[in-house]
């Protein structure tokens, strides 16, 4: 599932809501509309990866696995081989404070792999990264498709016709599109029709 | 268990990395220096303003320690959503409340454990005893840091970090004079009114005077087993208990927001 649409069309209230941040229907207006359209998945399937921005500086990728493999009853896992998956050339043990914002990302990536989940939750992966970084994350993203299923919010198209996902166009948190297209012209096409009022 | 103790543990290893707690063993051993060059006063009793300088000032950090903790903890989990990776991998709202509250305890025991070993040194060598009860005063000024911390917690599900620390602290203080004010309203005023302010305060504030017993504990002065040992143990259970539901109840519906 790829999350399209405008800034503010909601794609990280839907990942949010399926995350569980949000309880109650009156939580949030976009909530009514997007209820329905929840997938139903265990959160010990989900990998979840949220922005860069995110981390922990004063802590090191081998914490935050540590942490993580025992919240998702992991108990064999080799760092250096979660670290190698995402092409990230650190010690597990090095701080954060010391990765710059590709490399922050690929470890968010690392985290979400981590017990194998079968669906790869992320918000906006490539957002703030220069052309470099990003492509090498998307490519990253497009080799990791044979195995996982993903729900991704991005504004990259060439990412959203890679991964070979359905499709889904937000606007104004409202679901406008969900299907699969040809070529990426197609999907400009359709996210243009379905863009909001204010920025016609 | 397991989940709670992995996530508690992760938030301690981040704050312990923080410079603050370095600075707050080095301001105790500051302290100390201090209270060694008073010891040779004797005021009533030998080693008196010793003991008074040590206990007052290591009040003053532990507070000061869990108002630190609380603030950066809390600060670190609304801008960089310290719960979107616990909960997001199928962690309880309330498994991650509890390991909020044992990060908080685990910073202010690990502040208190480090006051301990640098005062039971200084004091053998000095007074040639172990002076148990001075521990014990710790202990207790441990606990109601904890409360304080605690509060700062609980009152960050309704209001923003700042006011919650600004409520928490106005608690602390209207707390620390309940004792003395509820004398006043029961035996030297007496007055309807005050009573009925006093009986209301009795139910909504944190008693803090209950952690105090410094200046019995200074001046060797008699305080019963009950009132030393077994009552201030016993009110922070029943706070603890009383702040984590009030806590839990907010917290399982609220929104989580981050990033903000």
């Amino acid at each position: 599932m790829i999350l399209l649409g405008h800034n503010g069309a909601g794609k990280s209230t839907f990942i949010n809501y399926l995350l569980g941040f949000y309880t109650k229907m009156e939580d949030h207006p976009f909530l009514r509309e997007f209820e329905p359209h929840l997938p139903k998945i265990e959160k010990k399937d989900i990998g979840y990866a949220p922005e860069a921005a995110l981390l922990d500086l004063n802590m090191s990728a081998g914490d935050y696995f540590k942490m993580i493999s025992i919240l998702r009853g992991v108990e064999n896992y080799d760092s250096t081989e979660l670290l190698r998956r995402v092409a990230l050339k650190v010690d597990p043990d090095t701080p954060i404070k010391k990765y710059s914002k590709g490399m922050k990302q690929r470890l968010l990536l690392a985290v979400a792999l981590l017990g194998e989940p079968t669906t790869l939750v992320l918000d906006e992966p490539t957002s703030g990264l220069d052309p470099f970084g990003r492509e090498e994350i998307e490519t990253l993203l497009i080799s990791l498709k044979e195995k996982h299923r993903f729900i991704i919010s991005t504004h990259s198209l060439e990412l959203a016709m890679a991964l070979e996902e359905e499709i889904w166009i937000l606007r104004e948190g409202k679901i406008e599109f969900k299907g699969y297209v040809s070529d990426i012209s197609e999907l400009k096409r359709l996210l243009f029709k379905f863009r909001p009022e204010r920025i016609r | 268990m397991k989940e709670i103790l992995a996530v508690s543990l992760f938030f301690s290893k981040s704050l312990l990395k923080e410079r603050a707690t370095a600075i707050f063993v080095i301001l105790a051993v500051v302290m100390i220096a201090i209270a060694l060059g008073l010891s040779d006063i004797n005021i009533a009793r030998r080693f008196k303003l010793l003991e008074d300088v040590l206990l007052t000032s290591q009040m003053f950090l532990l507070h000061i320690a869990a108002l630190f903790y609380a603030f950066e903890f809390l600060q670190k989990e609304r801008t960089l959503g310290l719960f979107v990776l616990p909960l997001s991998a199928g962690m309880s709202r309330g498994r991650y409340l509890v390991s909020k509250f044992i990060t908080l305890t685990i910073m202010v025991m690990s502040i208190f454990f480090s006051f301990l070993a640098l005062d039971a040194v200084i004091l053998y060598f000095i007074e040639k005893e172990i002076t148990y009860m001075l521990f014990w005063q710790l202990f207790l000024y441990a606990l109601s840091a904890l409360v304080l911390g605690f509060s700062i917690i609980f009152f960050s599900n309704l209001v923003s970090l700042m006011n919650s620390v600004i409520y928490a602290v106005a608690l602390f203080f209207i707390g620390n004079g309940l004792d003395e004010f509820y004398i006043y309203a029961k035996h030297i005023s007496k007055d309807a009114l005050m009573q009925y302010i006093a009986s209301l305060l009795f139910y909504t504030v944190p008693n803090y005077s209950i952690f105090d017993k410094q200046a019995e504990v200074v001046n060797r002065a008699y305080i019963s087993t009950e009132q030393f040992y077994l009552y201030p143990v016993l009110y922070f259970f029943a706070l603890l208990f009383l702040i984590f539901s009030a806590s839990y109840l907010k917290y399982r519906t609220k929104v989580l927001r981050f990033g903000e």
